[in-house]
């Protein structure tokens, strides 16, 4: 019987072991967040100025991040616009239409294009878009190869397959009878989905483009080469245009002691929007869910 | 042996036989819900008890407090005391670990783990004892013996577990739990899930069974209880909310032929539940 | 209702003509969106096209070479990548093995430990660890990580663990390991959120069934939740390892940014991502660009090829359903 009982300690005292290496890791993965957000918090905020908004990037401390601030607002629209039209279309598709083999085939192909690195994305933007501006200068009226443009269609890529899968989740998220009652009406498909389905589907989409904003407001990699970044107010389409994350990047590796301080202070700005995003879009699933 | 029936506190049982179950007062809940209130009673060793009552009176739950298995739910509380052969389970430098290798527990549907052979199944228990080798093998092939498997499963000792038809499977859980040398056995409800040819089985192995455990079933089916029981309890929830209560425990042929209580007369012969 | 009866006939056909109309209009529909996805496809091709096409300069004279040779010199348009790909092997599986260690053991402390007024602020204090943009990790990787490695990390690592041939100093605040560490940090929330979902699909039945035979808490974890688990938690480490692979501008800025191959965990290093955020900019000459979208054509390959097995994995068990939206 001692065999047992000193094998039962043993074991026992295995557990305790184990259940301490299982807390440590639990504590141990909010560390950095808290670390980040502290840091952001004694280094952003006291950088924070008005100045910042109002004014924008000088090679001098006196200036601010304003051309930052609305080109990232810029470049967002114009993903939105680009991007969402054929995400929902696609969604629509895997929902509605792709149930089959080809569905599978596409919903992989969207699934493996999320994963594409960001950088590879402005790569691709800059090969396709960038170094063929000069054929389309008659339309654009514009002489730089680096544009907003780009730069927008880069966030676009990227937003794509994340607002497609959600978009598809959401809309078989309907039950069935929905769509049945409405054919039962002598409704067609197509006006079944547009006027019955999606709307029903809204806020669970939205949430999604939410999120996806989120996600692309905070990148700075597919905009280095298709942007390029921008020292002055610029809010047109056919021209460099600057962001906050890649105000934040640039400053980050400058020399200057202000620009560092600066760019906690973006960092802050860009985290609290990121954040306040990501809140709202789970704000609206539970609205929704309730 | 003696029966206690009565509410109060039992005496402390130095002379009670190594596999008996004393219950004392026992309530236990769930979260705020009671599942059962005020329990007593004394299963004698090495025999069949069955615990009879109709859905909701809390006999899974009585059960489940017999191996301290109903403190894994969230919210779970126990008060009272039950002692195993004189020693109280629920005391406080009492390893919960250790009292579910003492008193084992067949489940309702059949749980053999999935990633696993038929042998690896019955060795999990063993294992974790400490066992090896040869000693391993041999308390193996015992365990499925005993349990009535051994002759269908000699040759695929080493098939994954869930291949096996759900009678074998439940035999094989049965296996599993012998395996760690218990001193009783709990089974809820075990056939419930099974064909009425692996039920007739598994009455049968509860008999053999025993000889040399104590063994405890909870059952909905009265006529199970009656054919394959030496004593049975009758729980019964009068209020919804206020838990099950033992109404009457009694050799079997007692309860079934002339029960005391009107409750379980009623309940017998199919007036309710 | 009879076919001949003229009257009917009529009302047929014009029904017939209606519903032939509404036909039209929903192969309209259909086509178009089926198009839009397939477009999904032609995308992902012609990435792969471009990419090929503007590197072909670098691929036609270095070819296969230039996955092995360690010579990147500009001036002289001699390319080689090794010192690229062997710090991104290094640094993402390092990461990974971190992070799945972690991650996993986080997952278990979320579901078998935490009570759920624990439970459910730490799991969204990790999904917010997701939203945090690279930019601002890599920030916080220059000014606050790299200086503590430097001063007190580097420092105990060396201190202890100089045995081993990788281990040597100085403790540099850029290079490898600071790479590692952040990337570690970045991946924890993909393996976190897809190890607690898996392993809170275990099922009560086995948890009960090891219970019953007299086993601890953590046996219970080991012999039935942890191999029932096991392809979701694979699963989402190599999801894990892919983001870790494709990670750019956090990298970029806490891994030091030399060209040569890194001898020790504290080396200065480039990854594949992280030189054409670097150089791309600054390119000398055509060659040199060629080079770089080489470079980044390996990359790319290499995360469709680890993303196509990992999303077969996740959705083995999952599946089919997104788990987490922010990846």
């Amino acid at each position: 019987m001692t065999a047992i009982a000193s094998a039962r300690r043993r074991r026992r005292a295995v557990d305790r072991l184990a259940a301490a290496a299982i807390i440590a890791a639990g504590i141990g993965v909010i560390v950095p967040l808290l670390a980040i957000l502290l840091f952001l918090l004694v280094k952003g905020l006291p950088a924070l100025h008005v100045d910042l908004f109002t004014r924008i990037t000088t090679g001098a401390p006196d200036g601010g991040i304003k051309n930052s601030i609305v080109g990232s607002a810029v470049l967002l629209a114009l993903a939105l616009v680009m991007g969402l039209p054929p995400a929902i279309a696609t969604g629509i598709y895997l929902a509605e239409y792709g149930r089959g083999r080809l569905g599978f085939l596409i919903r992989f192909l969207v699934d493996v294009l999320a994963g594409v690195p960001s950088i590879t994305i402005g790569l691709f933007v800059y090969t396709a878009v960038v170094l063929n501006m000069g054929k389309v200068q008659a339309i654009t009226h514009s002489d730089q190869k680096f544009t907003a443009f780009a730069g927008g269609v880069a966030l676009a890529l990227i937003m794509l397959p994340i607002v497609s899968r959600v978009t598809e989740e959401m809309l078989l998220l309907v039950p069935q009878m929905t769509r049945e009652a409405s054919f039962a009406l002598g409704v067609p498909k197509w006006r079944t989905i547009l006027t019955v389905v999606l709307p029903a589907a809204s806020s669970g989409v939205l949430t999604g483009v939410v999120l996806a904003s989120a996600r692309v407001a905070g990148e700075a990699a597919p905009l280095l080469f298709t942007t390029l970044g921008n020292n002055f107010y610029s809010i047109s389409v056919f021209r460099p245009i600057d962001a906050l994350p890649l105000r934040i990047y640039t400053y980050a590796t400058g020399p200057f002691q202000y620009q560092h301080d600066q760019a906690w202070a973006a960092s802050f700005i860009l985290v609290m929007l990121v954040l306040l995003l990501s809140v709202s879009a789970r704000l609206i699933l539970q609205r929704r869910l309730r | 042996m003696t029966i206690s029936v009565t509410a109060a506190a039992g005496q402390p049982a130095a002379s009670d036989a190594a596999r008996t179950v004393r219950v004392t007062g026992l309530t236990a809940w769930y979260g705020a819900r009671t599942g059962v209130c005020d329990v007593s009673l004394t299963i004698p060793e090495k025999r069949v008890t069955a615990i009879i009552g109709p859905s909701g009176c809390g006999k899974s739950t009585l059960l489940r407090c017999l191996n301290r298995m109903h403190e894994v739910a969230k919210g779970a509380r126990v008060e009272g005391r039950v002692l195993v052969g004189g020693q109280d389970i629920y005391a406080g430098d009492v390893d919960p670990a250790d009292v579910r290798q003492r008193i084992g527990m067949v489940f309702q549907r059949p749980n053999p783990f999935p990633t696993m052979s038929v042998w690896d199944n019955v060795g999990v228990g063993p294992k974790l004892l400490g066992r090896a080798g040869g000693e391993l093998s041999d308390i193996i092939e015992s365990a499925l013996k005993r349990a009535g498997l051994w002759d269908e499963v000699r040759d695929k000792l080493r098939t994954p577990a869930i291949d096996l038809s759900g009678g074998q499977q439940q035999r094989l859980c049965i296996a599993r739990s012998i395996a760690v040398e218990p001193e009783v056995i709990l089974m809820d409800e075990p056939c419930s899930a099974l064909d009425p040819a692996a039920t007739i089985r598994i009455e049968d192995l509860m008999r053999e069974l025993a000889r040399e455990y104590t063994v405890i079933i909870v059952t909905h089916n009265m006529h199970q209880a009656a054919r394959v029981s030496d004593f049975t309890a009758f729980l019964l929830a009068e209020e919804s909310g206020a838990g099950g209560r033992l109404v009457e425990f009694a050799d079997t042929d007692t309860i079934f032929t002339k029960p005391s209580d009107p409750r379980t007369e009623a309940y017998v012969t199919g007036r309710f539940g | 209702m009879q076919l001949t009866d003229t009257r009917a006939r009529a009302d047929l056909q014009r029904s017939g003509r209606l519903l032939g109309r509404f036909d039209r209009r929903e192969l309209l529909f259909r086509a178009l969106v089926t198009a839009v996805a397939l477009s999904v496809l032609l995308l992902v091709l012609a990435m792969i096209y471009e990419l090929t096409r503007q590197a072909w300069p670098a691929i036609s004279k270095f070819g296969l070479r230039f996955l092995w040779s360690t010579e990147w010199n500009p001036p002289k348009e001699r390319f080689g990548a090794l010192p690229f790909i062997a710090g991104t092997l290094i640094t993402s599986l390092l990461a990974l093995v971190f992070g799945t260690v972690v991650g996993l053991g986080a997952a278990l402390f979320l579901v078998e430990f935490a009570p759920p007024w624990v439970r459910v602020p730490v799991s969204y204090m990790v999904e917010l660890l997701a939203a945090i943009p690279s930019v601002v990790y890599g920030l916080w990787g220059v000014f606050v990580l790299g200086p503590w490695i430097q001063h007190t990390a580097g420092p105990f690592v060396l201190d202890y663990f100089s045995w081993l041939p990788f281990v040597k100093g100085p403790p540099l605040g850029v290079g490898i390991f600071a790479a590692v560490l952040i990337l570690t940090i970045m991946i924890l929330p993909t393996i976190v959120a897809i190890s607690r979902d898996v392993i809170a699909a275990v099922p009560r039945s086995q948890r009960e069934g090891i219970l019953a035979l007299g086993a601890t808490r953590w046996e219970m974890i080991r012999i039935a939740v942890l191999p029932y688990a096991r392809s979701g938690v694979l699963g989402a480490a190599i999801l894990g390892l892919a983001r870790a692979i494709g990670e750019t501008l956090a990298v970029a800025l806490v891994i030091g940014n030399s060209t040569n191959v890194p001898d020790s965990i504290f080396s200065p290093a480039y990854t594949m991502a992280s030189v054409i955020a670097n150089q791309f900019r600054e390119v000398e000459n055509d060659m040199h660009r060629a080079a770089l979208i080489y470079v980044g054509l390996l990359l790319l390959i290499i995360t469709l090829i680890i993303n196509a097995f990992a999303r077969l994995l996740v959705w083995r068990v999952t599946k089919g359903q997104i788990t987490t939206v922010i990846e």
